[in-house]
């Protein structure tokens, strides 16, 4: 898994004038989660 | 094009109030303190900025009482309707910042369409070292990039929480490991000294069996009798508990009953009272119609002195010689009819104590009366006492018979426990003899001592050594962001793999944060230099934003390039216009108000008439409707400059 790729579409995908921040520190958590399982 | 606002329970005003602005012009409202100019604006401002999510602007918002705060405060809720070209906003507010509105507004119209006391703007400018580089991050998406960046610096520093983690359970299981080590040893040894005492309890002589046996049937039979005795006193104790229930309950309801006696005799009373009123109804009801007979007798006086009492006064206001009121003659004599005003107020007075009088006695008699009308309740309720007594008797009587039965029962327990119990000692007295008589070993005894505290011991080891194997099992493992690895040297090399991402993906947030800043600022600066044109102040050559710094630079004549907070109190106000003035024109594309509240005495005689015309062009350019509060005059007035 290609995490610096996949948080910056993460962070392209959510920005915005309405961005909401509850929402990307679920979506991200949720990113690093799948990154430490994948590379354990 | 006009815009209307109404205000329903704004400030001071309860109910509607309403207001007209002219689109293209600049409408100054003037008035006193207190007047309610603020008022006006703040319910544009509140419509046209709500509803606000920014921390930042929800301070502000406070600060300058835009929203609930604007409340009438003997009411619970307001409105505010807004209305201009074919938009009719609606925004309904109750107290504790509940707000409902048709069309939101856009909550940066605080920075940049609202010059105001309290603003950041203003405030930033009189700063000491003034920092305005809030205004590109707040107005552009760098407030969000700057949000991204503070939610990484938490994560790189979490894995660095983690890595320490790992460190100190690396040195904690080294630790363990030497003690395990050690338990282990201990254990060994001990268990060898017990093989060797075995062998030497195995060797020592025999004892006789048939003491040994009479010593089982011994224990066995004392372990009876304390069963036996354990049990009689428990049945002694459930008694006493009942006989203190029993002697409980009789107390309350002997409490009871006395409190009931004591209703029921006034109730008995009470209920005799009445039936001797109720004898006496007929002459009482004759009473009250005498005493109302009586009452219309001196109506009729009361009525004529009130009529001669008016017209006297009247006379001697008239102070002429013809009647007020019918025009027939008479002689005005003030000093005899001041005499007849007084007799006749003495009399009034004693005709109005007589009807007061009458009048208590026929409420007294009513009243009276209208206690009979309870005599049926009264005697329910002497009833109902009466039952509850009985009832309450009848338990106390019941309870006394248990009583009675518990306390025999504990007699005859009582006895019984204290023969068992002198059973129970003397099967001691035979155990402790024989038990003496067979450990005749001395060195039986010592060797059963010794191997007890190694067996303790051992026991002790073996639950410390548990104990150590099941921190060495934790330490083993790692807990990442919710994940469980089990392997520490693993978790060590992906966190710093980690720390090294989370230290790519900000350097590529703070380059788009920059980016965000630098195109905001290029557009800014452009507008500055026109609107700095345009309003023709002539000592700044250019006010703009650095595009490395992201601070404002001031240059005054022979581009001399000076810091905002070594600019007079009268520059400083020029730059806040400015700064205002380009914000709105920079991004306030969707309102179409502009508001200034009494931050024009920053300006000096010559500035403020230039200022003035500017807004007035502005608003024409731009069809705006820009309101400006001044403080002038004696009451609140609308008037187009």
């Amino acid at each position: 898994m290609d995490f610096i790729k996949e948080s910056i579409e993460l962070v392209e995908n959510l920005m915005g004038k309405e961005f909401d921040e509850d929402l990307f520190r679920e979506k991200f958590r949720e990113l690093v989660s799948n990154y430490i399982k994948e590379e354990s | 094009m006009k815009a209307t606002l109404k205000m329903n329970n704004i400030a001071d005003v309860l109910g509607d109030i309403i207001f007209e602005f002219n689109s293209g012009k600049l409408t100054l409202i003037t008035g006193p303190n207190g007047s309610g100019k603020t008022k006006i604006i703040n319910s544009i401002a509140t419509v046209e900025s709500f509803p606000i999510q920014s921390e930042n602007l929800k301070k502000q918002a406070i600060k300058f009482g835009i929203g609930d705060s604007l409340i009438n405060n003997t009411v619970a809720k307001a409105e505010i309707n807004l209305s201009w070209y074919d938009k009719s906003k609606q925004l309904n507010m109750k107290k504790n910042s509940i707000y409902k509105i048709n069309l939101e507004g856009n909550e940066n119209f605080l920075y940049t369409s609202m010059l105001y006391p309290e603003s950041r703007l203003k405030e930033t400018v009189i700063e000491k070292n003034p920092d305005f580089s809030w205004i590109l991050k707040e107005l552009s998406l760098a407030i969000h990039y700057d949000t991204i960046q503070d939610i990484l610096n938490s994560y790189y520093e979490q894995a660095d929480i983690y890595l320490e983690n790992i460190e100190d359970k690396n040195v904690k299981t080294l630790k363990e490991r030497e003690n395990l080590k050690e338990i282990q040893k201990k254990k060994g040894e001990i268990k060898e000294k017990l093989e060797e005492l075995n062998k030497k309890i195995d060797n020592l002589e025999e004892v006789d069996p048939e003491k040994k046996a009479r010593l089982g049937v011994l224990e066995e039979k004392i372990d009876d009798y304390q069963d036996i005795v354990k049990d009689i006193q428990k049945t002694i104790n459930t008694t006493n508990k009942s006989i203190t229930q029993q002697e409980s309950g009789i107390k309350i309801n002997q409490d009871l009953i006395k409190e009931n006696q004591k209703k029921h005799s006034e109730l008995g009373k009470k209920q005799k009272e009445l039936k001797d009123i109720k004898k006496k109804e007929k002459s009482y009801q004759n009473n009250i119609i005498d005493l109302l007979g009586k009452e219309k007798k001196f109506l009729i006086p009361k009525n004529d002195y009130e009529k001669s009492l008016e017209k006297l006064k009247l006379k001697l206001e008239s102070k002429s010689d013809e009647c007020p009121t019918c025009g027939k003659p008479w002689q005005y004599n003030e000093e005899i009819i001041k005499a007849n005003i007084k007799q006749t107020q003495a009399e009034l007075k004693e005709v109005n104590s007589s009807l007061n009088n009458i009048t208590k006695e026929i409420k007294s008699f009513e009243d009276t009366l209208k206690e009979v009308d309870e005599l049926p309740d009264i005697e329910e309720k002497y009833k109902k006492i009466f039952n509850d007594i009985t009832v309450k008797q009848g338990k106390i009587d019941s309870a006394k018979q248990k009583l009675d039965t518990d306390q025999k029962r504990l007699k005859i327990d009582q006895d019984e426990f204290k023969s068992e119990q002198d059973k129970l000692k003397l099967l001691k007295i035979e155990f402790k003899k024989l038990e003496e008589e067979i450990a005749v070993n001395i060195e039986f005894k010592e060797l059963a001592e010794i191997k007890s505290k190694f067996t303790e011991e051992l026991g002790s080891l073996k639950e410390k050594e548990a104990k150590v194997q099941n921190d060495l099992e934790d330490y083993s493992r790692i807990e990442l962001w919710g994940v469980l690895i089990d392997n520490s040297k693993k978790a060590t090399e992906m966190l710093d793999v980690f720390k090294e991402s989370i230290k790519e993906l900000q350097s590529y947030i703070s380059e788009k944060s920059n980016e965000q800043k630098q195109g905001v600022a290029v557009k800014f600066n452009e507008k500055v230099k026109t609107v700095l044109f345009e309003m023709q102040f002539g000592q700044f050559e250019n006010v703009m934003f650095d595009l490395t710094d992201y601070q404002l630079k001031v240059f005054t004549k022979g581009n001399i390039a000076q810091n905002v907070k070594s600019l007079s109190g009268a520059e400083k106000g020029v730059i806040l216009a400015l700064l205002q003035i380009s914000l709105k024109e920079t991004y306030s594309t969707e309102s179409p108000f502009f508001l200034v509240d009494e931050v024009i005495h920053n300006l000096d005689e010559t500035r403020m008439p230039v200022f003035l015309n500017y807004l007035k062009n502005l608003a024409e350019k731009n069809d705006w409707f820009i309101i400006l509060t001044k403080l002038e005059g004696k009451k609140l007035e609308l008037s187009e400059y």
